[in-house]
């Protein structure tokens, strides 16, 4: 239960890219604020993938599942 | 019981924090979503855990011959999972891919309940007089 503050995390990082995307949008610099997007969106898939993997793990060893998965 | 209220509230905090962020950031909250699938995924998994190894030592202390006790388990955990995937896909607007994912877990399910089956088969044949 100590990881929860990871939520918040990745909530604070979707929020801080969607402010960035706005405010070079309107600077008229549109192709940085795509690429600022993708950027924000791989830093938080990084962060998933790691619980994904912690997940399918405890998942392969509670359910013993060793061979199928 | 205290820790059930603990999840729930969590769950609801992570509710407001993706119906917040879905506004700015839709793949984000996606993936906020995943995010919060995971915790209760593992925050369940350790009670399961434990559930798991109470049937296990009844079944290796009294020695009752629940035959495929490891089947079962290995059936409820692919339906877990199948059914853990084809809700996210469901959130994400992805019906059809969720639907496939649901068909491959049907066959898996199929497949590893398949010694069970041939058993029953058996059993049955041996009823019949040759």
């Amino acid at each position: 239960m100590q990881d929860i503050y990871i939520l918040f995390q990745v909530a604070g990082v979707g929020i801080i890219v969607a402010i960035i995307h706005t405010v070079l949008k309107q600077m008229g610099k549109e192709d940085i604020a795509h690429w600022a997007t993708l950027i924000g969106f791989i830093i938080v898939l990084v962060i998933v993938i790691d619980y994904l993997s912690r997940l399918f793990n405890q998942i392969k060893s509670v359910f013993i599942l060793q061979m199928i998965l | 019981m205290g820790s059930i209220l603990q999840l729930f509230v969590i769950i609801m905090v992570a509710a407001m924090l993706v119906i917040i962020v879905r506004e700015q950031n839709e793949s984000i909250s996606f993936l906020l979503v995943l995010l919060l699938g995971i915790f209760v995924f593992l925050f369940v998994l350790n009670q399961v855990e434990q559930l798991f190894n109470l049937f296990q030592s009844i079944v290796s202390k009294f020695d009752v011959s629940l035959l495929h006790l490891d089947t079962m388990i290995k059936v409820i955990g692919v339906a877990y999972l199948t059914e853990f995937i084809s809700q996210l896909l469901k959130d994400a607007q992805l019906n059809s891919v969720a639907v496939k994912v649901e068909i491959v877990g049907k066959l898996f399910i199929l497949l590893l309940a398949l010694p069970i089956f041939i058993s029953v088969l058996e059993t049955l044949m041996s009823f019949i007089p040759q």
